[in-house]
């Protein structure tokens, strides 16, 4: 076996005269990151006094929103450089210029996204890196006990005015705009918005839609379809040219509820046909399940049985589903989560029964259909949850971001905890619950590639979301030789102002 | 000793004087790799194309297991298939 030396000259050389295995080359020049670690912590820097949110994954950006949350505040990161000729260059101190946050940002530009009732929703930021576009969301108060009209969903909260600002994040120019009246999306981690390459996919808790958009690269946000109320383009047409026949035989009810209706249908653009039809995508669900139990049974008894057991006794169930949450698998198919109300709009809903469907957008059919519990979804989670992290094809570097299915480390903890759980079909819902992802929530860093680092991840992971603060240092240990402590994060109230600082160390 | 390495250039000419040919007949120092010989054609058809397949593994496997549920459940009369009805204009009257 070939022993590779982890000194950065000597494999700085050994790039210069052996060429790595086929497709194997990203992963070779990863291992550098095993030598260039953060080893020093800059405390009591004096920042301005900013929201902030995160980098952008290229790295080129730092947002960042002010404290009343009304305006957009964006820095260039500069990297401050330092060099040292002495022997012993650990024990020089940093210059002081190391101690100013302007040393390592620059501010690009200050943006006001939001009017005088309105905030910006400091948990939701979509980076679109081809046209470096930012997409950022305000919105005005919630109203949790919103009468349900005009085809809303019963106890869903309602907001006034829900904005989606399409910037360029190179100059700061608003590019288009788009608006949400009286509806509600879920903007919290990016929940209800999921972005894939050029499609934008936002979803209306509230009006059970999903609205397809388009960013152009002119920066224009095209709407292209909608899908709920109907599936097809043309649905609302044919629907609308036999709406004589069908409102003479309901005359009676919509008459009643029509004039509460006009003024918020034409808002949504969707004309509501009363009570009498489910919306389209319903349909198409409660087809696709009367179709599978259908065909699973030649015997025409043993079939009807089936169907009142599996189909009509739990119809209404299946009728009261609400879409929960939606993300793209590839430009023609999107993985729609189905729950109850309650759990849509619940902080955890983990305990409220679930159900995902794949959607195809273009045939408008359910492809298929799962319980949350469905080992045969789990299958499909473990061996291609890379594949549910769908990447832009221009990010190429979100493709090495480690996972079950792709690292051995992290299968073995993914067992470990499966081997460990008292019961199957929790364990399998547990691991379904993150199901689907949302959009842009795990960080390609290498330094949380668990083939070049162990670390607890119960304290930090690539995954974007809160974690309770610890007193205990975050330690980053190599996963090669000489599986040795190679940093650590000191995290803490005290430390919030500190600042990390590469520094090459020459290892053995 | 006749070796295949001994007219290269090294550090130290003796170098690979020192080995010694085996005696045993059973141990062969030099192996002949056997040669594959295939039974069938080879060579790749003239109209194939191989590129990388933009779409997502996973909606195809999603498929699959689709096909592999409905394939046995297929009743040639009475099964519920996917007919794609095209929608009228009624003309109303």
């Amino acid at each position: 076996m070939y022993y590779r030396s982890s000194n950065i000259a000597a494999r700085i050389f050994d790039r210069q005269i052996s060429t790595p295995a086929p497709g194997t080359s990203v992963h070779h020049a990863r291992r550098f990151y095993e030598n260039l670690v953060p080893s020093y912590t800059v405390y009591e820097v004096e920042c301005p006094d900013h929201s902030f949110r995160k980098f952008t994954d290229d790295g080129q950006y730092l947002i960042s929103f002010s404290r009343n949350h009304q305006e957009l505040i964006v820095y260039r990161p500069r990297w401050l450089s330092f060099s040292c000729n002495d022997d012993d260059c650990d024990k020089h101190d940093l210059p002081s210029k190391a101690r100013r946050f302007d040393s390592f940002f620059t501010q690009l530009y200050c943006v006001s996204l939001a009017s005088c009732n309105e905030l910006i929703c400091k948990d939701f930021f979509l980076y679109m890196d081809s046209n470096q576009f930012g997409l950022f969301a305000t919105s005005t108060a919630q109203i949790h006990d919103a009468p349900a009209v005009g085809g809303a969903v019963q106890g869903v909260p309602s907001i006034e005015k829900i904005t989606f600002h399409l910037l360029r994040l190179e100059d700061g120019e608003i590019l288009d705009r788009k608006v949400f009246s009286n509806d509600f999306v879920n903007l919290t981690h990016n929940m209800g918005v999921f972005l894939y390459d050029d499609l934008l996919a936002i979803v209306s808790l509230r009006y059970q839609t999903i609205h397809i958009l388009q960013i152009r690269d002119s920066g224009n946000l095209v709407h292209v379809r909608a899908i709920g109320e109907f599936c097809r383009e043309d649905d609302e047409l044919f629907l609308n040219s036999n709406a004589q026949d069908i409102s003479s035989s309901d005359k009676n009810k919509q008459h009643q509820s029509t004039e509460n209706h006009v003024e918020n249908q034409m808002h949504q653009g969707q004309p509501h046909m009363g009570n009498s039809f489910l919306s389209g995508i319903k349909q198409r669900l409660l087809s696709f399940i009367f179709q599978g139990l259908w065909n699973e049974e030649s015997d025409d008894t043993l079939r009807m049985q089936r169907l009142r057991m599996k189909f009509y006794f739990h119809f209404q169930d299946y009728v009261d589903l609400i879409i929960w949450k939606v993300q793209f698998l590839d430009r023609h198919h999107l993985l729609i989560k189905f729950g109850s109300v309650d759990g849509g709009v619940s902080r955890n809903a983990d305990h409220h029964p679930a159900f995902v469907a794949v959607y195809n957008m273009d045939t408008t059919e359910i492809v298929s259909f799962y319980q949350n519990s469905a080992d045969e979804l789990y299958l499909l989670f473990e061996k291609f949850c890379d594949h549910f992290h769908v990447t832009s094809r221009n990010s190429m570097y979100m493709n090495f971001v480690s996972s079950h299915s792709n690292n051995i480390h992290a299968l073995e903890q993914l067992r470990s905890i499966k081997d460990k759980a008292s019961n199957s079909s929790q364990f399998v819902k547990k691991m379904l619950a993150s199901l689907p992802f949302s959009c842009q929530s795990l960080s390609p860093s290498p330094y949380f590639d668990q083939s070049l680092f162990r670390f607890d991840d119960k304290l930090i992971s690539a995954t974007d979301r809160h974690r309770q603060s610890t007193d205990h240092p975050i330690k980053f240990i190599l996963r090669n030789y000489p599986h040795s402590l190679k940093f650590k994060i000191k995290p803490g109230a005290h430390y919030f102002q500190a600042v990390c600082i590469l520094n090459i160390k020459m290892t053995r | 000793m006749d070796s295949i390495l001994g007219n290269l250039p090294s550090f130290n000419p003796q170098n690979f004087s020192q080995i010694k040919p085996c005696s045993d007949p059973y141990i062969s120092t030099r192996m002949t790799p056997s040669t594959y010989v295939p039974t069938h054609c080879t060579l790749p058809p003239p109209d194939q194309v191989i590129k990388t397949e933009l779409g997502n593994i996973l909606p195809r496997h999603i498929y699959c297991n689709v096909l592999e549920q409905v394939k046995p459940n297929e009743v040639a009369a009475g099964s519920v298939l996917p007919e794609h009805e095209f929608k009228q204009l009624q003309v109303s009257t």
